[in-house]
């Protein structure tokens, strides 16, 4: 198979296939990542996150297909000659080696003399702030620092690529929020190219450049953090990357869709048939209010069912027919009280309003 | 937890049975300070005559070192043996695996009376009775299962994940085995050791089978010594062996000790 | 997959494989399989006098042994004794077992040390102190003498092996019932004492019944255990109790007719067989 590569690219899947025994968890699997990205694949357990990251470090072997690093098929090449970093969701630290071994371990493996692997060793440490605890043994580290000195361990070997399984899933959340700013610091620092697992989507969208998203062993969408917001490729991408209202429709043969009772505009068109109608919660306004001059292109009539203060936001229930949309709007003073059992209309825009294939009925 | 305050007809039942239970170990510590010429209990007084007959008898010293060296060389060439064998029966996935573990620790299940008797036939046509090599062979059958099946255990919930950090860092396979692997299956070698240790040492029923005059050992000659006459002199031994058996444990559970905090 | 995928190349062309498990391989063909094939082939060979086998095939040996009443009872006494001796060491580890199991800490660890200290020690060592105690005049026969009952004599007969050898399989009686005992939630019992049920209602009726699995494992593996059991009928029978076990020494080293020695041991192995199938069917009732 000919190998050819863009002058961007750094790392390419091609066509990519797995089975365990006859089960084909990854049926075919084709992504491109560029030099000095960091990419997050996002999906639900047991999706193949885990085991396409394996493909990348040679873990698991695929059964088709090609591994591509700067235009070199890898595929063929044996774990130890690959010259990718990880770092694995329990750390895998070496419990008989200190802090300070761990992280000399893979210089070591490149014959890197005592002295220099010693320094640069004590250089990544630093990096990660943990030079204090070099002459630790790992099961004396809190969970942070375990994850900081394997973050080190894999960095300083300088490999051309970085994976990371789910590394913050096991940290408390404050900590989390923490390392989410220093590893992407450190990747952008280091201009290293990097591959993120995580079913987390705030995760994904706040720390990657782009976003796999993937499912039953497949790309649903491939995109920026943006894209992969505002304009998911598909009704999952959609459910499973924040939350969305979901209304039956249909697009009738003149290609006039309705919903909740009555015509919408979309800016997207599908063919005639069956489709889901999808409007995100916070784009969607309660019309009428002192102030707001935001036009919209669709209006329904609804009846409050229900209201939440979420701090800063208000989350309201709006019965529309059969349909129950929820409404989220900043909180704001001068607003003239809606409460339950009121009659109100909502609006969104058309560019708003998300519209797939399929749906039902 | 009302219900389960134990009742004291049940504690003292319970109290009963642990005495039977340990009798026979520990009356052998006071019977070996028995000054008394003959086995009674309790004596009628104390002294160590027994311990220095003991030490002056030269076929016991004799056959306790005999002992000690069987050991040693069955529990060196069992880990030796062992460790490669459970690695590759725990990491890797072939056709026949769980027939050839059973088969390696099908030994165990067999009554030692009767694999005592088998291989003294088949030991008699190669000319290793009473040998050493002979010996270490037979230790050897029993005490691989023993340590075949600690060592697996221990690899096979070892965390996977620190040889495949090895990998990625650019270790080969034999290296990985070698600085990640062996070092960190460190608490089941010292179990499996010890037991192995222990299990040789302890061996009777197919040494007897084996020894003769030229070689003999610790157990062997103990059980001879009480079948012809059951003096105090084997309390004296029989307490050291205990205390010996007492250290291996302690060894052990040190080691095991280590190994919790390494899961930590 | 990912099994191999870990293991370098040539270890996945099994070479390597093989060759690290060529040593137990070895070991237990020339130290296991080939003895008791050859154990199998010597019940059915003849013997000569004064050691030795004539390598003509014969059911001399089996006939022999299903003919002769002395066999046949020494068979007979073995699987009796041996029933009893579990029996006996069921109801004396049931108890240690029970209360093991619903204590709890460091006094449960200590405990357990206990029952796995004797495990640990010597059999010969174990039987020597049984002999210190149950000789003619020793603690046991001195303490009855002195309540004025007739003296017993518990040594050089099945008396002194029946003791001894009951404590002797109590550890592996006891772990078996704990290992068993896993299933006994203390909640079970607790509903049936709310209910209403007397304590040994609740014994007969719930424990009894959820801890027959390691009943059935305990008494397997103590029945086996005393069958094959040397040692200790050898040093407290004084020559004067035969079972099979002691038979097959003799045969083997004093009469040095291997041929009977070897059809013996094949018999004890059918008596194992004959005790596993009973325990897989209890264990089959069971379910
Ligand atoms: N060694 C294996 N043998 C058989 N099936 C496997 C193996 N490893 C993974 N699978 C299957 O492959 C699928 C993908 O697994 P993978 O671990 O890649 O999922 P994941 O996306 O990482 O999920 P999670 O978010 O739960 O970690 C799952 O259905 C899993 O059951
Ligand atoms: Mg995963």
């Amino acid at each position: 198979m000919p190998v050819s590569s863009a002058p961007e690219e750094h790392l390419r899947l091609q066509n990519i296939g797995v089975s365990f025994g006859n089960v084909n968890v990854i049926p075919s699997l084709d992504l491109s990542v560029r030099k000095g990205e960091m990419v997050a694949f996002l999906g639900p357990s047991g999706c193949g996150k885990t085991t396409t990251l394996r493909i990348i470090a040679g873990l698991n072997t695929p059964s088709r297909g090609h591994i591509v690093v700067g235009g070199r098929d890898i595929t063929r090449l044996p774990i130890h000659d690959r010259d990718i970093g990880m770092v694995f969701q329990s750390y895998a630290l070496f419990p008989h080696m200190n802090v300070s071994r761990n992280v000399q371990f893979g210089l070591q493996m490149r014959n890197v003399s005592g002295r220099e692997a010693e320094e640069r060793a004590g250089r990544a440490l630093e990096m990660v702030q943990l030079s204090h605890l070099a002459h630790r043994k790992p099961k004396e580290l809190s969970g942070g620092q375990q994850q900081r000195v394997a973050l080190a361990r894999a960095l300083v070997i300088q490999p051309s690529i970085l994976l990371l399984d789910e590394p913050l899933s096991n940290l408390d959340a404050k900590l989390r929020d923490e390392m989410r700013v220093q590893i992407r610091a450190l990747q952008q620092e280091s201009g290293i190219t990097a591959v993120f697992v995580t079913h987390d989507q705030v995760e994904a969208l706040s720390m990657c450049d782009r976003v796999v998203v993937m499912r039953n062993g497949h790309v649903e969408q491939f995109g920026t953090p943006t894209e992969v917001y505002e304009r998911p490729a598909t009704a999952f991408v959609a459910n499973f990357v924040g939350r969305t209202n979901k209304l039956k429709g249909k697009i009738g043969s003149d290609g006039v869709l309705s919903a909740a009772g009555q015509q919408l505009h979309s800016a997207t068109t599908v063919a005639p048939g069956a489709v889901e109608v999808l409007v995100r919660p916070h784009r969607i306004h309660l019309q009428g209010q002192a102030g707001d001059t935001r036009e919209a292109d669709n209006k329904v009539k609804g009846t409050v069912s229900g209201l939440t203060f979420v701090g800063d936001l208000v989350q309201y229930g709006v019965r529309v027919g059969d349909d129950e949309i929820v409404v989220e709007e900043a909180t704001r003073r001068e607003r003239r009280p809606v409460g339950v059992g009121d009659s109100v209309v909502l609006g969104w825009s058309a560019e708003d309003t998300l519209v797939y294939p399929g749906g039902g009925q | 937890m009302e219900i389960h305050k134990t009742t004291w007809p049940m504690r003292i039942l319970v109290f009963v049975l642990f005495a039977y239970l340990l009798a026979p170990v520990l009356l052998v510590f006071p019977l070996s300070f028995s000054g008394d010429q003959v086995l009674r209990f309790p004596p009628t007084f104390w002294s160590t005559r027994w311990y220095e007959a003991l030490f002056a008898n030269s076929q016991m010293l004799k056959a306790f070192w005999t002992s000690l060296s069987l050991a040693a060389i069955v529990t060196a060439l069992s880990i030796v043996i062992a460790v490669p064998a459970a690695y590759v029966m725990t990491r890797l996935k072939f056709l026949g695996r769980d027939l050839l573990f059973n088969l390696f620790t099908a030994p165990l299940l067999l009554p030692t009376i009767v694999l005592g008797l088998a291989i003294l036939i088949v030991f008699a046509s190669f000319g290793l009775l009473a040998t050493m090599q002979g010996l270490v062979f037979a230790h050897l059958v029993v005490t691989l299962p023993y340590a075949l099946r600690v060592l697996a255990v221990s690899l096979s919930t070892q965390d996977r994940a620190c040889e495949e950090a090895a990998r990625t860092l650019g270790a080969k396979p034999l290296t990985v085995f070698f600085r990640v692997t062996v070092p960190m299956l460190t608490p089941g070698i010292v179990a499996a050791a010890a037991l192995c240790f222990l299990v040789s040492f302890d061996e009777v029923v197919i040494t007897l089978f084996l020894t003769g005059p030229r070689i003999s050992t610790l157990p062997v000659e103990l059980y001879n010594y009480v079948y012809n006459q059951a003096d105090p002199l084997v309390a004296a031994a029989s307490a050291l062996l205990i205390l010996l058996t007492l250290g291996v444990i302690m060894v052990v559970e040190r080691a095991m000790g280590l190994g919790k905090a390494f899961v930590k | 997959m990912s099994a191999a995928a870990t293991l370098p190349r040539q270890w996945r062309n099994g070479e390597l494989a093989v060759m690290l498990l060529l040593p137990i391989a070895l070991i237990n063909a020339i130290g296991f399989i080939l003895p008791v094939l050859n154990l199998a082939r010597y019940s059915f060979n003849k013997s000569r006098i004064g050691g030795g086998i004539e390598n003509v095939f014969t059911w001399d040996n089996w006939a022999g042994l299903l003919s002769d009443p002395f066999y046949l009872e020494l068979v007979f006494n073995s699987v009796w004794i041996s029933l009893a001796i579990t029996l006996t060491t069921l109801v004396v580890s049931y108890p240690i077992a029970l209360y093991l199991h619903r204590s709890t800490g460091s006094w449960r660890t200590f405990l357990t040390v206990l029952v796995i200290s004797p495990l640990l020690t010597s059999a010969v060592v174990r039987t020597y102190g049984w002999i210190a105690i149950l000789v003619d005049d020793g603690p046991v026969v001195s303490a009855i003498k002195a309540v004025g009952l007739p003296a017993p004599s518990l040594m050089f007969n099945i008396k002194g092996v029946f003791i001894g050898l009951t404590e002797i399989l109590m550890p592996y009686m006891i772990l078996a019932l704990m290992a068993g005992f896993g299933r006994l939630d203390p909640r079970v019992e607790e509903a049936a004492r709310t209910l209403g049920a007397t304590p040994s209602r609740t014994f007969l009726k719930v424990i009894l019944p959820l801890t027959l699995p390691g009943i059935a494992l305990g008494c397997l593996l103590c029945f086996v255990l005393a069958v094959s059991s040397f040692i200790t009928p050898k040093l407290m029978g004084g020559g004067r109790v035969f079972l099979l076990a002691t038979e097959i020494y003799d045969q083997a080293i004093v009469t040095l007719n291997w041929p009977l020695a070897s059809t013996l041991s094949i018999l004890v192995l059918i008596v194992f067989g004959a005790a596993l199938w009973a325990y897989s069917a209890v264990l089959r009732r069971l379910d």
